[in-house]
Order: C-alpha cells, then structure tokens, then sequence
C-alpha cells in the first residue's frame, strides 16, 4: 500500500468508505485495487492480443468511416 | 444511442471541418479454453472493445512495476514463477500519452498565434483521477503539451467556435483575457446516458463535435463501438467486407467467440440443431438492444419451444467464454481478500485516421496517418461462482505473468 501511495497507483477513495465530510476538499486519497501477486497468463494469449491490435483499430476506424454501413446495422 | 447519431447529423448536415479522427481503443478478452478438449492450447476471445473513454492505462503500468518491485525485494517466494523477467512493464501511460501528442502534433498550429493544448472532458466527481493525472503529466514532462480538464456542464461557459474556422478557444477561469486554442478533446466522459444530465450537456457535446479540435473519439466513433455493431462484426463476412486482406481478416476473427444466426440458413438450421441438442456451452441472446434476456445453456431448449419457430431468427447463438480459475488475494480499501479469480486481459490501440472531405466524408477512411499498439491492462475479479472468497465482480488491476 505504502508503495502504491508513493507511485501514485491511487484513486480517490469511495463514499462508502471514506465519506465526503472526513475528505474536506479532496484531501485524501487510497491505494487502487491491486492483486498481491501477478496472474498467470499465457505467453501466446498475450502475444496475440498484442499482435492483433493494430489490426482491430484499423478494423473500428473504417466502420467508423462507413456511415452507410453503420447505419444500416443500427436501424436493423 | 439515437441522440448521439444526432448530434452527428447535425454536424455532417453543417459539414465537418476537421478530417482527422484520433481512436485510443481497448479490446478486452478472456482466456478461453475449449470445453469439450480441455488440452488443446488456450486462446483468447473477445469480451468487448472500447471506443470511448478505455481507462486504468497509467495504473496497468503502475501496478506491473509494483509487481516488479515486489518480486525484486524477495516478497514472493523463491522457489516461486514470480521473477522480474516474467512481468513485462505495460507501456500503457507513455504510448497513450504519446498518441495524444502525435494528434497534438498534426493539428498544427493555432490561428492568429493562439497558443494550443489538449482538453481532457471529465466526469465531476471522478474516482479513477490518477489514471488521468499521470496521462496530463506525461503530456507535459515527455511532449511539452498542456492538457486542461474540463467537464461537459463547462464547456459552454468557458469555450467558444471562433467564427469562420470553427477552432475551439478556451478561456480559463483563472485567467479569462487568455485565448488557447484546443488541438485534440479527449474524452473520459460521455460514454453512457448518465453523462448528459440535460440539453446543455447535449449542446456542449455538440459544439465540441462542430469545431476544429480533432477527437478522440468522434461521435461516430463512440456509435461504431456499440454493441450491436461488435455482434454484426462476428458474423460471417462482416469484418471481411473492411479488411481486405484475407491474413488480416482470419487473425480478427480469430479473436471472436463463435456466433451464429438462428434463421433458415443452412448455417442457421445448424445451429437450430446445437441449439437444441447441445446447448452447455451457448448463451442465446436477442439481437434487438432492448429485446429481453440473455438464455443460457441448459435452459435455450425449453426457451425455445416455449416461443413461436417463427420468432427464432431474431436470436443468435453464442459460444460461452470458458475461463480458467485461477487463486488470487485483492487487496481493496486496506482489506484483503483471497479466493478464485478470473482476469481480462485489454489491450490498448492508438490510431490517427483522416476521413474524406465534403461530400465524400462517411464514404470510406481515406488514410491512416499513425497506427500503434498502446499497452494491455490485466484487470482481475472474484469468479461469480465462488462463495466466501472475493465477491463476485469486485474488480482489480493486476500484472501478467508470462508462463508457457
């Protein structure tokens, strides 16, 4: 927690756990949500996801660029 | 959905004055691993993917440098898997930041010698605030580029279109002789009905819409990102019909969960029939938004019959992302919680895209000016099924441990 404080991987703490009156202006923060330990994952799952990216904002940037399509598909 | 294509239309019918469109995307998946061959190699299935407001990109690179730095004080055990070299720094908050300067950048300069800099559109009241801090900072120490924060209620009272060029000038309140001119709008809010409390939200999002700034996104952007278009795209031939390239087209679809259609197709009377006789590994969903509940598994047979044939093909068929469990402990508000976890794994995507001028803007993208990939984020939540351990859906952000 201390090391998530200093580097900044905060948020500013919910309501239901530090009410806006104990926070005047703002004035605190907390730790994000964090896992202690890494998760496993598999090297290829991760290669892949990463490799296909650019592929998948290409993909979004010419849907967005056929209103035609896209409004087709969104009427229907 | 309809009030933002709208607002679109109102853009087109006066006519867009900026060609280039800035997309940060983040397409999230889930580790898939085939039920009915529980050894084949595992892959990845797309949940859904952002076009709009894709947050915790600064946090995932945070938190795998405190995976990192925990390992390398020796608070795991040695024998353990957890070693530095296992745990890539996510590039999340550098590539982001950097694909805000590269639109910076292509703007230009600003009119009559008005300095720039970028608007980052937030939610009041905003939880995940650091996530953002860190992308202005990065901004302004890596790039010399200033980012003002600034909500939709406040656009109206502290903007204006300069006339003729439509370039948006903003005035600070601290300082309102000031003229800056605003290269890029970035939005981390607006993404859902809650963000417009009313017309002036709606008048703010348009006047941003109408002026020269480029945006990330465009509100044709936001509207490609919904999801019925992500389930039209997981048809047969859809993404094919936008790339070309058979290589490229095989790779995308590759990241889908299988879907099918329930019509009189053959390739629907198929999946009449595995919808029927071997439904355990299937969600059955409406295609219409709004057109009732997801049926899952054991209970789309008897759905099924329940409802007239001829009602059938406004279902699809979809195949169940099938996770691994894995053990994990969430720390949130200072508490510990240790129990059966599943992760999502986003990865992020940077692209500049100039579309046609005039007449032959919506037309089809003319030409892709930059096109990265930005980063991944590993976000971690209690499995739904497991009791006394980590609530279900209580999420975290979490480092990927590369195993083969």
């Amino acid at each position: 927690m201390d090391y998530s404080l200093s580097r900044g991987l905060a948020v500013r703490p919910a309501e239901s756990f530090i009410s806006g009156e104990l926070s005047p202006n703002g004035a605190l923060a907390t730790h994000a949500p964090v896992t202690l330990f890494p998760s496993p994952f598999p090297r290829s799952c991760w290669e892949e996801g990463r490799a296909v990216q650019r592929d998948y904002n290409e993909l979004y940037a010419r849907v967005a660029g056929n209103e035609e399509w896209l409004e087709k598909t969104m009427v229907e | 959905m309809a009030r933002l294509y709208k607002v679109h239309l109102e853009v087109k019918a006066e006519g867009f004055v900026q060609p280039l469109s800035l997309g940060l995307f983040r397409s999230d998946y889930m580790i898939h691993i085939a039920p009915e061959d529980p050894k084949t190699l595992p892959v990845i299935h797309q949940v859904e993917f952002n076009t709009i407001a894709s947050s915790f990109g600064a946090l995932s690179t945070r938190v795998s440098e405190l995976h990192r730095h925990l390992a390398s004080v020796g608070a795991y055990p040695s024998d353990s898997i957890i070693k530095t070299e296992n745990i890539p720094v996510s590039p999340a908050l550098p590539e982001l930041a950097k694909g805000l300067a590269f639109a910076h950048k292509a703007y230009g300069s600003g009119g009559e010698g008005r300095p720039t800099a970028i608007f980052m559109i937030i939610q009041p009241g905003e939880k995940n605030v650091f996530d953002q801090r860190w992308l202005e900072y990065e901004l302004l120490e890596k790039h010399g580029v200033q980012t003002y924060r600034i909500s939709l209620p406040d656009v109206p009272k502290l903007t204006k279109l300069a006339p003729g060029t439509r370039a948006l000038i903003y005035s600070p309140p601290h300082a309102p002789n000031m003229q800056i001119e605003i290269s890029t709008v970035y939005f981390r809010a607006g993404y859902g009905p809650g963000d417009y409390a009313g017309e002036d939200d709606w008048a703010a999002r348009t006047t941003l819409e109408r002026s020269k700034a480029i945006k990330c996104p465009s509100v044709i952007t936001q509207l490609a990102g919904a999801k019925k278009i992500q389930q039209v795209l997981a048809m047969d031939g859809a993404v094919e019909e936008f790339l070309v390239d058979k290589n490229v087209s095989s790779r995308v679809r590759g990241t889908f969960a299988a879907i099918h259609p329930l019509d009189r197709s053959p390739a629907g009377m198929a999946a009449r029939k595995l919808a029927l006789e071997k439904p355990d590994t299937y969600v059955l969903k409406p295609q219409r938004e709004g057109g009732g509940n997801n049926i899952y598994r054991g209970d789309i047979p008897g759905f099924l019959k329940s409802i007239p044939e001829s009602h059938w093909s406004g279902y699809i068929l979809m195949e169940l992302i099938e996770p691994p469990t894995l053990e994990n402990t969430i720390i949130r508000n200072g508490g510990l919680m240790s129990g059966g976890v599943v992760g999502e794994l986003g990865v992020y995507g940077a692209i500049l895209w100039k579309d046609g001028e005039g007449e032959e803007r919506g037309k089809g993208l003319k030409e892709i000016v930059m096109n990265e990939e930005a980063g991944w984020l590993l976000r971690t939540k209690g499995r739904q099924s497991d009791e006394g351990g980590v609530a279900a859906g209580f999420g975290s952000v979490d480092a990927v441990l590369l195993v083969d």
